[in-house]
């Protein structure tokens, strides 16, 4: 399916003016992101992971379109898309997004299928009369039976409803399709049953995606490839593999490590990163990461690191990158990878 | 004597819950929010009680303390806090429970405290109630708590209004709030769900070692089975309000003893396991009282007696009981299953 780029992101950086508007003062400014690079090939998934307030979901609406970014190129099978005002609907139709609560993005006063229909006759996708037919062939494609298209949102559970809004967004025939948090807000059972519904679709349909997670078990087990976003910045990129090994930047394996696994006697006697997220309204210099590094060096509080390559289809942004598996730095969290590659 | 009297209260587990049986009613009818469900919490012990949501967790863990909604009832059973039997406490007799024996650490901090009173002044209110009345012993006391809870600057953290704090620093302080009178008990609803991993993670190693140093007991109500392996002793899986299954974090985690355990750990997205198809549990919980076993509809090991009969929590082995017609020849075909994820 790899063919190039679907999708490219150059230098995007957003900041947004927050807190209280006093007279004479400027208002603090907050840089959701900066300076990102990336690029998607067509038909591969790609997990985008970090903790909230990192700039993950800012991402996600400047791919969609739904912020405008203050700087930098977005563009889609080549086309130019920063300007939302001068996106041409046709191709900005190719990128369609599903959010994380599945209630409050379906109209509650709306029948589920005329949810469906609506899209379809905006943009005709088909013929006014196939549209029906059309409504139903989505509602089957997502698993539900078209029976259910004459419900309300309410009548429908948290899985259904996510459902209906995939089932949406495909109704337009995009290219790709950007989730943010997609399955956060659904039982694991449930969420099970959507995750294997994006691979059958992906698989199916050819579809590119874009998984905002910050459930580093859920992209792990979905995405091809993930980027790890700290403080609006990418941090490390690379094949979906290094959230378990082969992490580079000390903040990705200390992220994954965080995540509890159903696994008994794993018991840590440490926190995997300590402190806190700081304001980024006031990020600190060099490496943004320092303030938390368990491997921070005097030379990380003077540059910033750039996106390094460190390997094929890998890139981070450390000083001090980590090395062999079990030869950390701190050494903390080798036997971390032990345990998961035994049960693996 | 004096001795006897101690070991004696040491040996009685501070919690035990015995067929506790909670309704909602509503003009039209009433549904079952916990059915036949018994557990005990020893001295010391951390307990996990896990299920979706809608499983009765949060039910079970209100009603012991008694914070049930307006339209829920104790209709059965007994629950005893340190031997003392609470469903018929009146509220003064609740409130003297709550501030000798028991805490509650909520899912959302921000709304567990008060917004426009200080961190300082409402850690103060609470000894206050307690009974404190001395203002340089409780100062020096919420500095104590504070600095426990790893929260940087207590002095000036004091003077901070909710607000102004970060969750997991709102988290941190309402773990200073639920421990600062040494309770017995804690009752913890989901306190990290709200917190992002990293945070998360801090907030559950600094409950476990708090309450380890200062041997309380706690309750944790989750949805995550990966929570429940990091914190936990022993784990309660509910399911439609009905106890399935109890035993040790490893004993259920590794070879579980009934199906919905297996189903729901084979149903996980593991970390290092990529691109495989998740093994789901078709179907969703059911949404009024069934006959049988509650599990039944959506079980690949039901049998035509299951949806008639309901099992019964019935113990096997020590410390371990399992609500399955079939859990003993089922008992290697369930672990195999949860393990292959």
């Amino acid at each position: 399916m790899a063919s190039g780029p679907i999708l490219r992101l150059k230098g995007v950086s957003k900041a947004f003016r927050v807190g209280p508007r006093t007279l004479g003062r400027p208002r603090l400014l907050l840089r959701a992101l900066s300076d990102v690079n990336l690029e998607v090939e067509a038909g591969t998934t790609l997990g985008i992971v970090g903790e909230s307030g990192c700039g993950k979901s800012t991402l996600a609406r400047i791919i969609v379109g739904l912020t405008q970014p203050d700087a930098g190129v977005v563009a889609y099978e080549g086309a130019d898309l920063t300007d939302l005002h001068r996106r041409p609907p046709a191709v900005a139709l190719g990128i369609q997004m599903v959010f994380q609560d599945p209630y409050s993005a379906l109209n509650p006063r709306m029948r589920v299928g005329d949810t469906i229909l609506e899209p379809l006759r905006v943009h005709k996708v088909v013929a006014p009369q196939e549209a029906p037919d059309e409504r139903d062939r989505l509602l089957e494609i997502v698993g539900l039976s078209p029976a259910l298209a004459r419900r309300y949102p309410h009548e429908l559970s948290g899985g259904q409803r996510q459902r209906v809004n995939i089932a949406r967004a495909l109704s337009v025939r995009p290219k790709v399709i950007v989730a943010d948090e997609a399955v956060s807000s659904l039982d694991v059972s449930v969420q099970g049953q959507i995750l294997n519904l994006f691979s059958d679709l992906r698989d199916q349909l050819g579809l590119t995606m874009i998984f905002v997670s910050h459930d580093l078990n859920v992209v792990d087990h979905l995405c091809e490839r993930v980027a790890v976003m700290y403080l609006g910045r990418i941090v490390e990129e690379g094949r979906g593999s290094l959230l378990s090994q082969g992490a580079r930047h000390p903040y990705t394996r200390g992220l994954a490590s965080a995540v509890p696994q159903p696994i008994p006697g794993r018991r840590r006697v440490q926190p995997a990163i300590g402190g806190e997220l700081p304001s980024p309204t006031n990020p600190p210099s060099g490496c943004v990461f320092r303030s938390r590094c368990p491997d921070v060096q005097p030379l990380c509080a003077e540059v910033a690191p750039t996106l390094d390559p460190m390997g094929p289809d890998h890139r981070a942004a450390c000083h001090f990158p980590l090395t062999l598996r079990f030869e950390t730095p701190g050494g903390r969290d080798a036997a971390d990878d032990l345990t998961v590659s035994s049960t693996s | 004597m004096h001795n006897a009297v101690q070991m004696d209260a040491a040996a009685t587990p501070i919690l035990q819950v015995e067929g506790l049986d909670i309704e909602y009613r509503s003009a039209a009818q009433a549904s079952v929010a916990a059915r036949d469900v018994a557990f005990s919490i020893g001295r010391g012990e951390v307990f996990g009680l896990v299920g979706e949501s809608g499983s009765g967790k949060s039910t079970v863990l209100r009603s012991i303390i008694g914070l049930l909604h307006h339209k829920a009832r104790v209709v059965g059973g007994a629950i005893r806090v340190a031997g003392q039997e609470v469903t018929r406490l009146n509220s003064a007799a609740l409130a003297e429970l709550r501030r000798r024996h028991v805490a509650m650490i909520f899912q959302d901090p921000l709304r567990a405290l008060n917004p426009v009173m200080t961190i300082g002044a409402q850690l103060a209110e609470v000894m206050e109630a307690a009974g404190l009345r001395d203002r340089a012993e409780i100062h020096r006391r919420i500095v104590g708590a504070l600095q426990d809870v790893g929260l940087a600057d207590p002095e000036i953290r004091m003077r901070a209004y909710p607000h102004e704090l970060s969750g997991g620093q709102r988290q941190r302080v309402a773990i200073a709030a639920a421990l600062i009178r040494s309770p017995e008990l804690i009752l913890a609803d989901e306190p990290t769900t709200a917190l992002d991993v990293t945070i998360q993670d801090q907030i559950l190693r600094l409950l476990y070692d708090l309450c380890r140093d200062k041997g309380m007991s706690v309750l944790l109500v989750t949805h995550d089975l990966g929570v429940v392996a990091e914190v936990c002793d022993r784990v309660g899986v509910l399911y439609a309000g009905r106890l399935v299954e109890t035993g040790t974090v490893a004993q259920v985690l590794s070879a579980p003893s009934h199906p919905y355990t297996a189903a729901l750990l084979a149903s996980m997205p593991r970390k290092g396991e990529r691109q495989a198809r998740l093994r789901v549990i078709p179907g969703r919980p059911p949404e009024s009282t069934i006959d049988g076993c509650p599990f039944a509809p959506r079980c690949a090991h039901a049998l035509p007696a299951c949806s008639a009969i309901p099992p019964v929590l019935a113990v096997h082995g020590a410390d371990r009981a399992s609500a399955c017609w079939r859990h003993d020849e089922l008992r290697e075909r369930l672990a195999e299953e949860a393990s292959v994820g």
